[in-house]
């Protein structure tokens, strides 16, 4: 047997080895340690031997024992002044109190713990804001300067190449080009067929990055003016993790990107998300091999003066400094260059200069305004949490002043009687600290656990725990000091005497104020976090959320796409629609089948339009809409799940020849007519010739029917639906041909994914199908981590409220508790049980509403300073109204519960309790 | 000081009586444990024992240490006259109080 398996358990020890008096100390643990070796753990196994030992312990540290009068041989044991005493105190008092120290501790511990896990999320990013890049030093991304400021300034390959080749400042200069939507490539794996978010890098990029690969070797450094014989990529970590089945033999294998064949050479770290590459990358390779990869598709309509090729743009480039040279000098070194590449390669848009952002500056991202709300809302939880313990202890010292006069009668010192009570709060929050380092260890987990791909490894960091603890620490000599120098002042007399008599009226006045105070408090940080939350919710992800549903298959179609030389014609891909759909439509399980190609979860290819109406443009006072032009299948609405809020929904009848009809969305009808019913009407639709002669030409349209759009769609396009077959014949191409399929089905959607895809390929083994998966799937997929994000912020703000619950409860309970006597004395009088139920149902009652009334303008005071300045227009009665009515419930249970029981009980037994 | 014995002062005492030179905490709780069938916490030995000494009714000195006690020194027991004259008076009473009673409560 190894020693190590038999030790005792050595928390348990080194807690005997301290808080044992010192005479003790020894021959206890000796014995202790003896009988665990000898006889309990090889009868009884590892596990019940640890718990035999903890059981002793803690009989031990907590046994009542006197003071070793003799003791020959050990110098002898401090009288009852040390540390360890008081601790071992402390330890009783709150074994006796269960229920508060329970309630305490929850309390503080969430918060600590809420709080502890956001520090060392934040740690985590600036201790690694490139992940998997071990270091960062001169890291910078250069920014080219032009002179009209455009908003998307592209830089050429060619000023690239110049650039590079003339500067001195950095060891390597990478350019990165991203790929558009439209121009994403298609990978095929071989099971599976997939369009992949992919960006080009030149050949010395991973020179510059150097990351730390989590398989294989990075992109060999390579000429980019030369064309690459043996095509290569690297994957990201998500990408490996959920499409290549976290293989670790991927190194090698080959995939078809374009249906090129390319060898994976390596897995990128997990979060490898540098400076402006979306973190949604999948797939990485040399910006050589685009010629190869990106054969330019069809893009009918889509060319505007000044737009360049999409095969000769860089969108970002990537530095990493000399030893020795700042950030100034290589933007100085840098501007000139650029000074003089001038207009050469642009004439419409010369270069003026450069600016440099050195990578790793956190200052403006997403992470930090994102963690502000966040930041806010577990501040509100550490608040609530320490408002209620506060509370609680305020309310327990009161109670214990008779307790606190009877030491200082017997001669005990005050500040010994401080430093007793002291002592047992920072117990408390110390306690309350560990299991909140714990929860915080949990919360860290479970994101690892559940967002394995969402980037950095999440894990406690040593500040985080470090600032826990003095946070708790502080917390327990705060809450701890002012109780007990408030109860040690007063005069001990008084006190005696207060407690067996006059007692009831003057602490029953501070038990009051202090339920009117936690109610108040409650409520405010209750209302702070709603609200907090509700603008966190609101502003992100709803856009696509109302369409999510797992009773809908969705299936992109792209025809544009030509795939291996194969092109489909328009009438081919007419007919190969309809034939689907009417296949599709056979299956069993399978309610209806429409086609869109705008919808919120699939392709989203769409014609900016303007739209208007005859008596708009006659008047000519008013801009016309815009609008994003998009085509819909007979039945699209109901297929897809999107409520219609007037009208119908496209039918059969709505063909070619028949009359243009139209389905807008609704904040469109409500710019049209802001006050009138919108079907029936015509409306104008008409694409905005860019070109001379700038004349827009509008197709009448009768508005048949209203759909519901997400509420917060102001900053996007509203929609307008038309007819596939009845499209101009001049519209892009796109919006023609590439369509998602929707199907609504009998059960889960996911189920029927495969079997769709194959009655497809019967048709036509060629048409490319991407993505075939339930809506929810895929808003699932994109959104990630913004639903963890909501998800994790809803259950903070759930969290808040549950704390104001407990606490509320806690605080009046224990009030009522505190009047056992009082309720004792009126049923002896001969008062009725529920005349007495009635009074302190009452009483709660009253002094709840006294918290509100009190809490309203708190709430509307930490509202307003929880959401800053500017923003009034959000400050709505609604969660006020919610959090008085919840608070109201829990107040009535919490003076109806204990009354009832305390007016239950024998009265002698009542009037006896103290 | 109290001269009358509680019910685990006698059964340390007489448990220290036992084992002669061999009364140490483990000895202690293993003899009661062997001849009554329960099992008091270590904590409640060690209470009793130290409330004893208080007493003067029981002496105790240091030992040697052993490998299997994690290098701890024992602290050895042994009964002082007093403790065996507290331990005759209770156990006397106990026999007087019996006594005349059903059979099988007589003898102890």
């Amino acid at each position: 047997m190894k020693p190590r398996r038999s030790a005792p358990p050595a928390l348990a020890a080194w807690l005997l080895g301290h808080l044992l008096p010192e005479g003790e100390r020894e021959s206890f643990l000796g014995d202790l340690e003896e009988s665990y070796r000898i006889a309990i753990l090889p009868s009884r196994g590892r596990r019940a031997a640890a718990r035999w030992y903890w059981g002793e312990a803690i009989r031990a540290l907590l046994a009542r024992r006197p003071g070793r009068a003799v003791d020959p041989n050990a110098p002898r044991g401090r009288p009852l002044t040390g540390t360890g005493s008081d601790l071992r105190y402390a330890v009783r008092q709150l074994v006796r109190s269960p229920l508060f120290a329970a309630i305490s501790i929850a309390l503080l511990s969430v918060g600590i713990g809420v709080n502890a896990a956001l520090v060392s999320v934040i740690d985590t990013r600036l201790a690694h804001p490139v992940a998997g890049v071990p270091s960062i030093d001169g890291l910078v991304e250069l920014e080219l300067q032009r002179i009209r400021g455009a908003n998307r300034p592209w830089t050429t390959f060619e000023e690239f190449l110049e650039l590079r080749d003339r500067q001195r400042a950095f060891d390597h200069l990478a350019a990165v080009a991203l790929t558009t939507f439209g121009e994403t490539p298609i990978v095929d794996l071989g099971d599976a067929t997939l369009e992949v978010a992919a960006v080009f890098v030149s050949g010395d990029y991973f020179a510059v990055m150097r990351p730390r690969m989590a398989l294989g070797s990075p992109l060999p450094v390579v000429d980019d003016r030369r064309a690459v014989a043996d095509p290569v990529a690297v994957v990201s970590y998500p990408f490996w993790r959920a499409r290549l089945g976290s293989d670790s033999a991927v190194i090698g294998r080959t995939v078809r990107v374009n249906r090129v064949p390319v060898t994976i050479v390596g897995v990128l770290p997990r979060g490898f998300e540098p400076g402006r590459v979306p973190h949604t990358v999948e797939l990485w390779l040399p910006l050589a091999m685009r010629p190869l990869i990106q054969s330019p598709p069809d893009r009918t309509g889509v060319t505007w003066p000044g737009r360049l090729p999409v095969e000769s743009v860089v969108d970002g480039m990537t530095g990493r400094l000399r030893p020795g040279v700042s950030v100034e000098q290589a933007t100085a070194a840098l501007g000139a260059i650029a000074a003089g590449i001038g207009g050469r390669f642009r004439p419409e848009m010369p270069l003026t200069g450069v600016a440099l952002h050195p990578l790793g500056d956190l200052s403006d991202s997403e992470l930090w305004s994102g963690s502000a709300i966040i930041g806010n809302v577990t501040l509100l939880i550490l608040l609530t949490a320490c408002a209620n313990v506060s509370i609680l202890l305020l309310g327990r010292a009161v109670i214990r002043r008779r307790e606190v006069a009877v030491r200082l009668a017997l001669g005990a010192r005050r500040s010994r009687v401080v430093r007793l009570l002291v002592v047992e709060s920072v117990l408390l929050a110390l306690l309350a600290g560990s299991a909140g380092i714990l929860v915080a260890h949990w919360i860290c987990e479970f994101f690892n656990a559940r967002f394995p791909g969402m980037g950095t490894d999440y894990a406690l960091s040593w500040r985080s725990v470090s600032v826990t603890l003095a946070f708790a620490a502080a917390t327990g000599i705060a809450f701890g000091l002012v109780p007990a120098l408030h109860a040690t002042r007063a005069s001990v007399g008084d006190a005696l005497k207060s407690g067996f008599s006059a007692t009831e009226r003057h602490s029953s006045r501070l038990q009051h104020s202090f339920v009117v105070a936690e109610v108040a408090l409650s409520m405010a940080l209750v209302c702070a976090a709603w609200l907090l939350v509700g603008a966190f919710r609101g502003a992100a992800y709803e856009q696509q959320a109302y369409a999510a549903s797992d009773r809908v298959l969705i299936a992109d179609i792209q025809f544009s796409r030509s795939q291996g030389g194969v092109m489909f014609t328009e009438q081919r891909a007419d007919a190969l629609l309809s034939e689907m759909r009417a296949r599709i439509a056979r299956r069993p399980g399978v309610e209806t089948v429409s086609f869109s190609s705008g919808h919120p979860l699939g392709i989203r290819n769409g014609n900016f339009v303007v739209v208007d109406s005859p008596e708009r443009t006659a008047s000519h006072a008013m801009e016309p809409v815009g609008a994003t032009l998009v085509t819909a299948d007979p039945d699209y609405f109901g297929t897809a799940g999107l409520r219609l809020r007037d009208g119908r929904d496209f039918t059969r009848t709505d063909s070619a020849g028949s009359p243009r009809v139209t389905v807008i969305g609704e904040h469109v009808a409500a710019r049209l007519w802001p006050d009138g019913r919108a079907v029936g009407r015509t409306v104008m639709v008409g694409r905005l010739a860019v070109q001379p002669p700038a004349d827009t030409v509008y197709m009448p349209h009768v508005v048949v029917g209203v759909v519901a759009e997400p509420s917060r769609s102001s900053r996007s396009l509203g929609s307008v639906y038309i007819p596939r077959l009845q499209l101009s014949p001049t519209a892009d191409p796109r919006v023609r041909r590439d369509v998602s399929l929707v199907v609504r089905t009998g059960g889960p959607a996911a189920g029927y994914a495969a079997a769709i895809v194959q009655e497809i390929h019967a048709l036509d083994p060629d048409v490319p199908v991407l993505d075939a998966a339930s809506a929810w799937q895929r808003y699932y997929e994109s959104n990630r981590e913004g639903i963890a994000m909501t998800n994790g912020i809803t259950l903070a703000g759930g969290i808040t409220l549950f704390m104001a619950c407990v606490g509320v409860y806690a605080v009046i309970a224990f009030g009522i508790n505190q009047r056992t006597r009082e309720i004792g004395i009126r049923m002896a009088l001969g008062a009725r049980r529920s005349q007495v139920v009635a009074l302190f149902f009452r009483d709660g009652l009253r002094l709840a509403l006294i918290g509100f009334v009190i809490g309203i303008p708190l709430s509307l005071l930490a509202m307003k300073l929880s959401l800053g300045s500017g923003s009034g227009e959000i400050l709505t009665p609604g969660p006020i109204a919610t959090v008085v009515g919840v608070l109201l419930v829990v107040t009535a249970v919490a003076s109806w519960l204990p009354a009832r029981r305390a007016a239950g009980v024998n009265p002698m037994e009542a009037a006896r309790s103290e | 000081v109290a001269r009358h014995l509680g019910e685990l002062e006698q059964l340390v005492l007489l448990a220290l009586i036992q084992l002669g030179d061999d009364g140490y905490g483990v000895g202690v709780q293993r003899e009661i444990a062997r001849r009554t069938g329960r099992d008091p916490s270590f904590a409640t030995v060690y209470t009793t024992l130290a409330r004893l000494e208080e007493k003067g009714l029981v002496e105790s000195r240091l030992g040697d240490a052993t490998r299997e006690r994690g290098g701890r020194r024992k602290r050895f027991f042994v009964v002082r006259p007093a403790g065996r004259r507290a331990l005759r008076e209770s156990l006397r009473a106990l026999r007087t109080m019996a006594r005349g009673l059903d059979p099988s409560l007589e003898t102890p």
